[in-house]
């Protein structure tokens, strides 16, 4: 048993990996399976990662070394604090998302829906490699497969705008790769090693060389564009509004996991040389950061399609983490990495209400919402609770990461950038509400606002199997802000082990 | 006076009754006929015997605390019940009651649409203003003042009209922007301080610099003062008129508008402490807005033919005494305001009562088209003519007690301004409310013109429509006659001035 339990940091990436080649053989046999055997797949990769963060809590951060041998040779996956954390956070909403999906995906033919879950493993696989691995190549691969993943899904219907949107995807996602590539090439040249821990030793010497800067800012480029930070954010809006399914929820997902590799780029790798050797790296973050909310935010209130509004708060709520990440202080790194989680759990519940409004009603345009709430009661409940959450309205999980970041923000002296912060929150609510305001306080039948009675929509609430992941992602969302706590006895040392091994 | 701490959960227990009341509404009051009120009538009730008790036991020197969760680090999620806390949810749970038949009659006799939205909004509304009144720090204070906000639309855009909607975006708008401000003032608090905790003589002594102290002051006094609708802040007051009038009442009496003053006190005297209010000579700024908003109001509500229109403007004056008796000082005035609290809730929820009943029996809405309706109505009529002559300071009515304290307030802070200012004001309201009054009984019957004449001729709805009405007319005659017995407003008012003094 304990065998099995040192195995856990290689279990959580090829458990998806290894159902990855098995979900089209075994789903072309057994028909009808082969949504089933991802879910399988993936509640054991949650099951892993429970026991991950069971164990890192209780013993501290696992080294795991690929087939035993020893860095600077071997490879090295380090399940920390903060990897560990996203890494439940990433499993379970995965799960949830599959569990929620259909066998048949509208549009897609039986064959290609196996093909969508495949893709969907190995996105899996690659995000939980990218947060826990400590070989900076390995990184690279792992990010470049979880691309190919995300390309792939958002074209699969290979028709149209999904087409038009992942090749959009596809060639500013390259572009990033390269970028990433080229850097991580300029550091092995410099340092000779591979591996984070060892690069971030050998850096501080040698932080001043135009080669390392160099390196350190195609990576940060190439990481921005991958989790598309202003400006680097054109990609979403279509790639949001025009992915089949859950492809929006993975994507979600692969911004965090995208994250995480900033974080290890900026705390684990150069925090000791910008001890050193003082770049204004963080402020410019910071900076990219406030930008990020504050243009994201206009640019989601200009939106109809209502996925491309998601996908425009989305990039502000990037931001605000990257905003997190910038302050560099311990509260702000936690405020960030709180509000990864209750972003992540929030945004996941809104896609998915979007695609069921979509699936059951073809509605995508805030207009049409009209009268929604009496027709589609469950999902709109769902749909309320997560926007709750991230207009970050009390007492709700977004609500506290705000206040965390906000407060981080004073306490570091940029009271600018609490303000901003705070009115990010009216600009949230501005486009989050038009919608709400609309289901519920508009009637369906007449486009002006009235008291008549008819409904001209039938009650086409979707199936309890669809809305139980949206009401458990939704009660989640305003549970995080009774029970902060519970995500904080990761989050804290996670934040500590950044601070105080990089500053 | 050294208080006795019980630890106890019933602060937490009366809030729980009111969201449990809420959500059972929200389950089963579609299905089962008449289950939204009796299950409001019933929770209401219950409520105020909690309240009551805690109200007699506070008053005799007990003070509860319960801290369930942690929110932030050093932060609770807190509940402190002292003589200033219970005091304002005895005003509204005893208010409650009487709204809560009123609103059951009034929306029988109009035949509303969405009730269980509306009761369910109702009961989530006094839910946090309890949890206002309870709050034993500033963010538990800002999280129900935010849901009262949020719980608060639904009602004010009850009739889904375009005004309707209208209205509701103003109020959120006004009501949110000052959130934001509170929000920024409460972090930046946090950060000076490390706690948000209510304490008697304030917490923020000597954490910054005087000018530091006083931007915060204002940052504050926005926050709280957009709902106790100072001017300029007052806009959305006005324009909520248009939802039904109990929800008026709830508006102007029980809940919002009464939190608004409820948190300029806290913050007043809780947060800043009442030297260091003194101190910072932030006093006489807010005892002129104060003054300002209590002139220009009620010349405003001369000119309005519409008669809640009138007595919105009149309740923008009204609140302002409280805040003016606050910012004099004085004990006298601070007593006076304290008193006029409860005073003008029950005076202005007579009003309103009366104004909404003379709607839902004959449609009238304009003063001009009142004229001779007393013969009908005697008992309306009479009750309002008692409201009028609180408002005015008639001798024997509770509105001549707390005038007459902060007439008294004003001579001790020899602020001589501020005695013409209240003498004035009164002037003003007879001027406004006397007509009325007049024209009702001795003006001949205006022809009626086409108005869609409700016919109700069930008379429990008529109970439920004039008896509240009538009860709080008694209370305000009660109250100007005995206004020191025991547990009446003003005799509570002398205890907590006694409290914040440090007497």
């Amino acid at each position: 048993m304990t065998d099995i339990l040192s195995h856990l940091p290689i279990l959580i990436v090829m458990i998806p990996f290894g159902c990855a080649y098995l979900t089209p053989f075994l789903g072309y046999l057994l028909k009808g399976w082969g949504r089933r055997i991802t879910a399988i797949a993936l509640f054991a990769t949650l099951i892993c990662s429970m026991l991950l963060v069971y164990q890192v809590i209780r013993n501290g951060p696992i080294i795991y070394h690929l087939s035993g041998v020893l860095p600077p040779l071997g490879i090295a996956f380090n399940a920390d604090y903060l990897g560990s954390a996203i890494s439940l956070l990433i499993s379970g909403i995965v799960l949830l998302a599959v569990v929620y999906d259909k066998d048949r995906i509208a549009g897609l033919g039986e064959k290609k829906t196996l093909f969508f879950y495949t893709l969907v493993l190995l996105a899996a696989g690659a995000m939980q490699g990218i947060i826990i691995t400590e070989d900076i190549f390995t990184l690279f691969i792992l990010i470049e497969i979880l691309s190919i993943a995300m390309y792939g899904l958002v074209a699969i219907r290979g028709s149209g705008r999904c087409l038009l949107a992942g090749y959009k995807y596809l060639l500013i996602g390259s572009a990033g790769s390269a970028l990433i590539l080229i850097g991580i090439g300029f550091l092995y040249i410099t340092t000779g090693t591979l591996n984070m821990q060892i690069m971030a030793e050998l850096l501080p010497p040698i932080s001043g060389s135009m080669t390392v800067l160099a390196g350190l800012a195609l990576l940060i480029a190439g990481i921005c564009t991958k989790i598309g930070l202003f400006p680097l954010h054109v990609w979403m809006p279509d790639v949001y509004a025009y992915a089949p399914s859950i492809a929006p929820v993975l994507s979600t997902l692969a911004l965090k996991a995208g994250v995480v590799a900033l974080i290890r780029i900026v705390y684990t790798i150069f925090g000791p040389s910008l001890a050193i050797q003082p770049i204004p790296l963080y402020s410019v973050l910071a900076l990219l950061g406030a930008l990020a909310i504050l243009i994201c935010s206009v640019l989601a209130i200009l939106q109809l399609d209502i996925r491309k509004m998601f996908a425009y708060s989305s990039g502000a709520n990037i931001g605000c983490i990257v905003l997190g990440i910038g302050i560099a202080t311990q509260l702000s790194v936690e405020g960030a990495l709180l509000h990864m989680i209750t972003h992540t759990a929030g945004k996941a519940c809104l896609f998915l209400c979007a695609d069921t409004i979509l699936n059951q009603t073809g509605i995508r345009y805030v207009h049409e919402f009209r009268g929604l709430s009496s027709s589609m009661p469950y999902t709109m409940a769902a749909f309320l609770m997560a926007s709750i959450s991230i207009i970050g309205l009390p007492l709700s999980g977004g609500f506290m990461s705000k206040i965390y970041v906000a407060g981080a923000a004073i306490h570091a002296g940029h009271w600018i950038y609490a303000a901003i912060l705070l009115i990010w929150t009216a600009l949230t609510a501005l486009y989050l509400f038009r919608i709400l305001n609309s289901a519920y306080f508009y009637n369906a039948a007449s486009t002006k606002p009235g008291r008549s009675h008819t409904r001209a929509l039938p009650a086409n609430e979707a199936p309890a199997r669809v809305l139980v992941p949206l009401l458990l992602l939704g009660i989640a969302c305003i549970l995080l802000g009774f029970f902060v706590d519970l995500p904080m006895a990761v989050i804290r040392p996670a934040a500590e082990l950044l601070i105080g091994g990089g500053l | 006076m050294t208080p006795e701490i019980v630890y106890s959960a019933i602060p937490i227990l009366a809030i729980v009754i009111s969201s449990g009341a809420a959500i059972l509404i929200g389950l089963f009051g579609n299905r089962v006929r008449y289950l939204n009120e009796g299950v409001s009538l019933g929770a209401a009730v219950i409520k105020f015997a909690l309240v009551y008790s805690m109200y007699t036991s506070v008053m005799a020197g007990t003070i509860y605390i319960c801290n369930p969760v942690a929110l932030l680090p050093g932060v609770d999620f807190s509940f402190r019940v002292d003589p200033i806390g219970v005091y304002f949810a005895f005003l509204s749970s005893l208010l409650w009651i009487v709204t809560t038949i009123y609103s059951i009659g009034y929306m029988e006799a109009l035949n509303e649409h969405a009730r269980t939205r509306y009761f369910l909004s109702f009961a989530v509304c006094v839910a946090s203003t309890i949890g206002i009144a309870f709050s034993g720090n500033l963010l538990t204070f800002f999280i129900f003042y935010e849901i009262l906000t949020f719980a608060t639309y639904p009602l004010v855009v009850h009739t889904q009209t375009k005004e309707a909607l209208d209205a509701g975006r103003k109020y959120l708008a006004y009501l949110m922007s000052g959130g934001i401000v509170l929000l920024f003032a409460i972090i930046t608090t946090y950060i000076m301080t490390g706690t948000l905790d209510f304490a008697d003589g304030g917490i923020l002594a000597g954490s910054a610099p005087v000018d530091t102290l006083r931007i915060l002051f204002i940052l504050f006094m926005i926050g709280v003062g957009v709902k106790t609708a100072i001017m300029p802040l007052h806009a959305w007051l006005p324009a909520a008129m248009v939802a039904p009038t109990p929800v008026s009442a709830l508006l102007h009496a029980v809940a919002v508008v009464k939190a608004g003053a409820f948190g300029v006190l806290r913050v007043l005297f809780y947060v800043f402490g009442f030297d260091l209010t003194q101190e910072i000579g932030m006093g006489p700024f807010l005892a002129a807005m104060a003054a300002i908003t209590i002139i220009i109001a009620s010349i405003i509500a001369l000119a309005q033919d519409n008669l809640k229109m009138r007595l919105a403007y009149s309740t923008v004056s009204q609140l302002s005494y409280i805040v003016l008796g606050a910012a004099l000082l004085t004990p006298a005035g601070l007593l006076g305001g304290i008193a006029h609290m409860m005073h003008q809730a029950f005076m202005k929820i007579t009003l309103f009562f009366c104004a909404g009943a003379i709607f839902a029996l004959t449609g009238k809405k304009l003063i001009s088209e009142m004229h001779g309706t007393a013969e009908d109505m005697p008992y309306t009529w009479a009750a309002f003519t008692i409201g009028g002559l609180g408002m005015i300071g008639i001798p024997l009515t509770c509105g001549f007690v707390t005038k007459w304290y902060l007439l008294v307030g004003s001579l001790q802070a020899d602020a001589w301004v501020y005695i013409a200012v209240l003498l004035t004001s009164a002037l003003l309201n007879a001027a406004y409310f006397l007509p009325p009054v007049y024209h009702a009984y001795f003006s001949p019957k205006t022809v009626a013109r086409t108005h869609e004449h409700i016919q109700t001729t069930r008379p429990w709805i008529r109970l439920c429509l004039v008896g509240p009405p009538v009860c709080t007319a008694a209370a305000v005659i009660i109250f100007g006659i005995a206004p020191l017995a025991p547990y009446f407003p003003l005799d509570a008012a002398r205890l907590i001035v006694a409290w914040i003094m440090g007497v």
